[in-house]
């Protein structure tokens, strides 16, 4: 068990977004497994299993009532083929000899990934930092594979246009450019602004 | 960028499968229409290359190492919560409600995969499910067969790791509960040596005594979360309202007892009154 502390330990940061949160939500996810670690089944995925008591840790305890599933997996969620940023944009984001982000974009993922709404961050960063399966990351949420892929897949939307928005803000491409061609505008904003309102 | 009208309906297709192809999460016939549209298509190229690139730097800014302050935090509260168990248990242990036997092996389970992690946490990921299983075939072994090892290891004693009774405390970490020295000096008992004993994945503190010439005694001490003290060899008795377990195995007396947590199991060439008198005063606060 502790041989995926640090595996806890980065994932717990990305989904508290503070280190103290993260500690706490780490001791209590590691109380929990040594409480339930008859449940484990013997040659099953063991960080898998932690990861999946960490997630549900994290949505009763710290983000209790406060999850935006109705809204977010709802109809007015957005459709599936929209909200991407153009190519010519994300061409300009990327270092071409690399074959990285460009640094002042890479700056800038972690700031980006905290800004996104938690079940999205939650699903990203158990595919994107631990490489959990859809099955595995459904077990974990409590949500069918399906949800999963949307979260994941708009999630990603989002954070492209986020990392397109400082990329202008820091000039590295140009805003009327940006604008043009196939990209629709950030929805980011737009997704608050309906949360806001549906949740009072 | 001509080509980009033309393809719009087939990139509107894939472009719902870019997630899932980047995630590895499409199957072989996907795969293959996906990648043949990106070669058609550079939008859709890019944006496979830009998921790709974004997901790789996601995971290089959040991979972190534990503080090892936190650990050294983590691993008390993981002491913490193996006490906090061994009290539950304890009250329940005299009382009307005893603990579903069930659920207490459960605990054990728990218990002893925990004991064992601690000591093995720099092993590879691999082992940890092998732990797992250890423990749970550790837990059903039971109480019987400490017994039975106890008794072994009184009849054929192994050389001491110490003979120095203030060096007691650095087993602790290693049998998982605070190992002291019994109050027999009064009963003038010479305390011998003491070893850690391993058996399978638990460890307990054995001591070695002599008293009254050339009486030995042997006392164990144990997490009685690791192992159920569910008495089917011994009788059960209710000693100045605490219960202790007493009987004979291989003609030697065996008496158990429990006290704050802490597991006390002893042998000795008395009769079981005697053996039981002297495990509750092992077991003394």
């Amino acid at each position: 068990m502790l041989g995926h502390l640090d595996t806890l330990y980065s994932v717990s940061c990305r989904m508290t977004r503070s280190t103290t949160e993260a500690e706490d939500l780490v001791q209590d996810t590691i109380v929990k497994a040594m409480r339930a670690k008859d449940q484990f089944e013997p040659g099953s995925n063991l960080k898998a299993w932690l990861l999946r008591i960490m997630t549900n840790t994290f949505i009763n305890r710290y983000r209790r009532g406060g999850l935006e599933r109705d809204l977010i997996d709802g109809p007015d969620a957005d459709s599936l083929t929209e909200g991407w940023v153009g190519a010519t944009t994300l061409r300009g984001m990327r270092d071409p000899e690399s074959a990285a982000l460009a640094p002042l974009v890479e700056a800038e993922v972690s700031r980006a990934l905290d800004e996104l709404p938690s079940e999205f961050r939650i699903a990203v960063v158990l595919s994107d930092i631990e490489e959990l399966s859809y099955k595995e990351i459904a077990d974990a949420m409590g949500c069918p594979i399906g949800t999963v892929m949307s979260r994941l897949h708009r999630g990603r939307k989002m954070l492209q246009s986020k990392l397109r928005d400082h990329a202008i803000a820091i000039g590295i491409i140009n805003e009327s450019s940006a604008k043009k061609g196939d990209e629709s505008p950030t929805d980011l904003d737009a997704y608050r602004k309906r949360r806001r309102s549906a949740g009072q | 960028m001509k080509g980009l009208k033309v393809m719009t309906d087939e990139c509107a297709h894939f472009s719902a499968q870019i997630s899932s192809y980047i995630d590895g999460e499409l199957d072989p016939d996907h795969i293959v229409d996906i990648e043949g549209h990106a070669l058609r298509c550079s939008t859709c190229a890019e944006r496979i290359q830009f998921l790709q690139t974004m997901r790789a730097s996601i995971k290089r800014s959040s991979n972190k190492r534990v503080p090892e302050a936190f650990r050294a935090r983590l691993e008390a509260a993981m002491v913490a919560e193996k006490t906090r168990v061994a009290e539950a248990d304890r009250e329940s242990f005299g009382g009307t409600k005893l603990v579903s036997w069930k659920y207490a092996a459960a605990l054990a389970a728990a218990a002893t995969v925990v004991l064992s992690v601690a000591a093995t946490k720099n092993r590879e990921d691999a082992s940890a499910s092998g732990t797992a299983k250890a423990a749970m075939v550790d837990a059903s072994m039971g109480f019987d067969s400490l017994l039975d090892e106890l008794v072994a290891l009184h009849a054929n004693p192994l050389p001491p790791e110490t003979t120095n009774p203030e060096e007691l405390t650095r087993f602790d970490p290693l049998v998982g509960v605070p190992v002291r020295r019994p109050a027999f000096q009064p009963l003038g008992a010479n305390f011998n040596g003491a070893r850690v004993h391993a058996m399978r994945e638990r460890r307990a503190a054995l001591l070695h005594y002599t008293m009254e010439g050339n009486h030995r005694m042997t006392v164990y001490v144990f997490d009685p979360r690791a192992v159920v003290m569910q008495a089917t060899r011994l009788q059960t008795r209710v000693i100045r309202e605490r219960p202790v377990y007493v009987g004979k195995l291989r003609g030697y007396s065996v008496a158990a007892a429990e006290k704050g947590g802490v597991g006390y199991a002893l042998a000795t060439d008395f009769d079981d009154d005697r053996s039981a008198q002297l495990v509750l005063t092992a077991a003394q606060p």
